[in-house]
């Protein structure tokens, strides 16, 4: 009698084992854009949120990315490696040019003071104490370009400028916090 | 002229992933990573530890209903294999029949349909719930549903076309049609349906409640 839903759960398994998301996303299916966002909505909503403070702001930039990912064939291949983190820096990086143009415009202000309190005012809280931890665990210059580039929004240009030293040592020290929190990240990751 | 030639991206992967780069740079960025699996495979890494500093907050059902209009339209509308079918079909003068073509359109649009419910059963929180008959022939048939309530994918094993519809408000959402030796109706809704009767010939003969 439960052969109609089993034999489609099967069939599902077969056709979406690991992987297949990622490649039916870079083969450009529309089904795995739905997909995608139904797996990964509450990163790519977060990573919005997290820059743009205003929910319809935040809605229109995920919304906007996937559309214009499905209008330009051929920006994800399998190589790059997680769809999921491909798609948050999409978004997150989305978010942030339509901050910067409205701090251009002189609207961001209100925005810049109220960042920092971003990861408080939102999301779960072991989230927020897992990220507090791992970036309180960087080398205090690493710690301040990171939060510059992250919770300031600031391009490395404006970090070179704002902390008085060359762009490639911004770049090298934002690296640097990368791959340390690669090391603290992992090292909280269960077993 | 003479092609520059490709350095792969280094550290500004780095800087790209956690956008400290401007619009300028991170499309020179998205053009490596598109074009070369080398950079592709460089900056993924990056992007893997920077995205794990976002955090994740529920999506207001909005957006999510948003994402399923926009990505249901293409899906029905693109270019498909069984509409090149039918027009080669037409074009060699093999199958000129008023009977085919519906038939072709029907199996495009299951095979869509089929699709987009595996994808939805995979990648989402769902749940089931199970029609109680209300006559002695009903079917054994079941609710499947999105936690949100964006999608109700309706199973039943008989091959009986019924006609489902929500209550109390009695509005048809659709038929389920037969797929072998059972039937399924596949939907997307705005709203969340709180109860399904499954008509036969206009007769009640199953009712589901769905719990969120």
């Amino acid at each position: 009698m439960e052969e109609p839903i089993s034999t489609i759960v099967r069939s599902a398994d077969e056709l979406l084992e690991r992987g297949a998301l990622e490649r039916a996303f870079a083969a450009h299916e529309a089904w795995a854009f739905e997909a995608a966002y139904r797996s990964y909505s509450r990163a790519l909503y977060g990573a919005a949120l997290g820059v743009l403070r205003d929910s319809e702001t935040a809605q229109d930039c995920v919304h906007d990315v996937l559309a214009r990912l499905w209008e330009r064939q051929g920006n994800y291949r399998t190589e790059r490696g997680s769809l999921a983190a491909f798609l948050t820096t999409c978004v997150r990086n989305e978010a942030l040019s339509h901050a910067r143009r409205d701090r251009n415009r002189g609207r961001i202000d209100q925005t810049l003071a109220i960042d920092e309190g971003s990861i408080e005012e939102f999301g779960d809280p072991i989230e927020r104490d897992r990220l507090v931890r791992a970036v309180g665990a960087l080398r205090p210059e690493q710690r301040e370009t990171i939060a510059l580039a992250y919770l300031r929004h600031m391009t490395h240009e404006e970090i070179a400028k704002q902390i008085g030293v060359p762009m490639g040592t911004v770049k090298s020290r934002l690296s640097g916090a990368l791959r340390s929190l690669r090391q603290s990240l992992a090292g909280e990751e269960p077993a | 002229m003479t092609d520059q030639p490709h350095v792969h991206v280094g550290d500004e992967a780095d800087a790209f992933a956690l956008g400290a780069l401007g619009d300028s740079e991170n499309a020179r960025i998205e053009a490596l990573a598109s074009s070369c699996p080398t950079c592709a495979a460089r900056v993924g890494q990056a992007e893997e530890i920077a995205s794990q500093l976002v955090v994740p907050v529920d999506p207001p059902l909005a957006l999510t209903l948003r994402v399923a209009r926009t990505f249901a339209r293409p899906a029905r509308s693109r270019a498909n294999p069984a509409w090149f079918a039918v027009a080669a079909a037409f074009v060699i003068g093999l199958l000129p029949s008023t009977y085919l073509l519906p038939r072709l359109v029907y199996y495009t649009q299951q095979t869509s349909a089929r699709a987009t419910v595996l994808g939805s059963l995979v990648h989402s929180h769902f749940m089931h719930a199970q029609f109680a008959a209300l006559s002695a022939d009903a079917p054994h048939a079941k609710a499947i549903y999105a936690h949100d309530g964006s999608w109700i994918y309706l199973v039943s094993d008989s091959p009986r076309v019924l006609d489902a519809r929500t209550e109390p408000d009695g509005t048809s959402i659709g038929s389920l049609e037969p797929a072998g030796n059972a039937a399924a109706l596949y939907v997307q809704r705005a709203t969340r349906a709180r109860e399904i009767i499954l008509y036969d010939a206009g007769r009640p003969i199953a009712k589901v409640i769905l719990a969120y």
